[in-house]
């Protein structure tokens, strides 16, 4: 699949993705929904790499990785080096990655935010200063749970507006 | 194709490298200070975005208020205006006797210090990380270091700035601490933030230290960074433990920490 006119699906979702993960809240929504803060970014990403590899650079996920740091407080370069690594991953593997159920694909989804969770936890621990938590292991769980829906819409949207 | 995929290897390899070495270059130096705070310019349009659904909540709940709320709400606060207003003219008059008495002591007098109203953005999400982010920043005179205050006591510090914006590190975060004294008996601590709204601990207190349940402490102004007698917060529980060398003492923060929209800054007049 190539997308022809597909960037700016591309550029929207990466966008949506970007503002729900540092969405305040409406007030009328309870508070602990705080504690579920699903890694949108590293989801958009992957659905991309996999299904349409050609629309996602390794420079442009880097500089996202910057905008995420900048807005999550993170250290300059942390969310860019993991955003490459799933780029990387993608771009070696998406042949066989497209080709599996929706069940492997979370199973391997899964598997990349660990190890980012993974790095970030550690990195952030030794620089920061921050308790070293097992947390990303339940951004990981919610994150693979909202993979389904979501790619299924991003599929149903690329075939409607972009073309196969 | 072939060799897209073998440069793409070293162009990863390549941004990692690069990655590690800015993460090292920022933990040890203040080279990128000014990196962030352009690149938090940038992304200021997506937090304003992002803060869209909370105001519209805000917004929808204002005009569907009821008349009858909005009255009885009018009227609590007029009475806490009238009782603040009752409350300012007697500081007033303390402050100057203050001043006249410190003046005959020959002492220096107190720095005089000036607030900054300024708006919450964005709160930091993650459970580990307590952050707000404030709609003012190095354009309105905001620097590094200073004392962000609630109306009902110390709530952080700027840790960062923005032309436009800057970051609140609050007092309950773990990387935070804040040098305090026992209004009712003048002995100073540290009080170091948990990661847990509901308190903060006292450090190093000694076994013998006179302190009880329910005493207030405020901000003892030592170190410089913050202005002192603002409330910090009240004891909540004070444990002895034998085997240990210090007593464990929790506080609860006076400052509204998951509430309000409004925080105020503190400018402190250097002489």
């Amino acid at each position: 699949m190539i997308l022809e006119g597909g960037r700016w699906l591309v550029f929207l979702s990466f966008l949506l993705a970007m503002i729900i993960s540092v969405m305040r809240l409406p007030n009328f929504l309870p508070d602990w929904l705080v504690y579920i803060d699903p890694d949108w970014v590293i989801m958009v990403l992957f659905y991309w790499v996999i299904q349409a590899p050609e629309r996602v650079g390794l420079i442009v996920a880097w500089l996202i990785g910057f905008l995420m740091d900048v807005m999550l407080g993170d250290p300059i370069g942390l969310n860019g080096a993991c955003f490459v690594g799933v780029t990387f991953f993608g771009w070696t593997l998406y042949e066989r990655i497209r080709m599996f159920s929706s069940m492997q694909q979370g199973a391997v989804l899964f598997g990349l935010l660990f190890v980012v969770g993974l790095v970030k936890a550690t990195v952030v621990h030794f620089i920061q200063g921050l308790e070293w938590s097992l947390i990303f292991l339940g951004t990981a769980t919610i994150t693979v749970l909202l993979w389904f829906p979501v790619s299924r819409i991003l599929q149903i949207l690329t075939t409607r507006y972009v073309g196969e | 194709m072939f060799l897209r995929e073998s440069t793409a290897g070293y162009l990863s390899i390549a941004l990692t490298i690069l990655s590690v070495i800015l993460i090292s270059l920022e933990a040890n130096s203040r080279f990128l200070d000014t990196f962030r705070s352009t690149v938090s310019t940038i992304a200021y349009p997506i937090l304003a975005l992002a803060e869209t659904p909370y105001l519209l909540s805000v917004g929808t709940t204002e005009i569907l208020a009821s008349r009858a709320s909005l009255t009885k709400e009018n009227k609590i606060l007029k009475d806490r205006l009238s009782k603040a207003e009752y409350i300012t003219q007697q500081v007033n008059v303390l402050s100057r006797e203050n001043y006249r008495l410190r003046a005959l002591l020959g002492s220096k007098s107190r720095l005089s210090t000036e607030v900054l109203v300024s708006e919450l953005m964005f709160v930091g999400q993650t459970p580990q990380r307590f952050e707000v982010l404030i709609d003012k920043g190095s354009d309105n005179g905001i620097r590094e270091g200073q004392a962000v205050i609630d109306a009902d006591g110390l709530y952080g510090q700027v840790i960062e700035t923005s032309p436009i914006s800057s970051r609140v590190l609050q007092l309950i975060d773990v990387r935070h601490a804040v040098p305090v004294e026992v209004v009712r008996t003048g002995i100073r601590a540290i009080a170091a933030g948990t990661g847990n709204f509901e308190y903060l601990e006292l450090e190093n207190l000694s076994v013998n230290a006179d302190i009880r349940q329910g005493d207030l402490l405020v901000t003892s102004g030592l170190g410089g960074r913050f202005p002192a007698g603002y409330p910090v917060g009240m004891v909540e529980a004070v444990n002895f433990d034998r085997t240990k060398a210090y007593i464990s003492v929790t506080v609860k923060p006076s400052a509204k920490l998951n509430q309000g929209r409004y925080v105020l800054v503190v400018f402190q007049e250097d002489d």
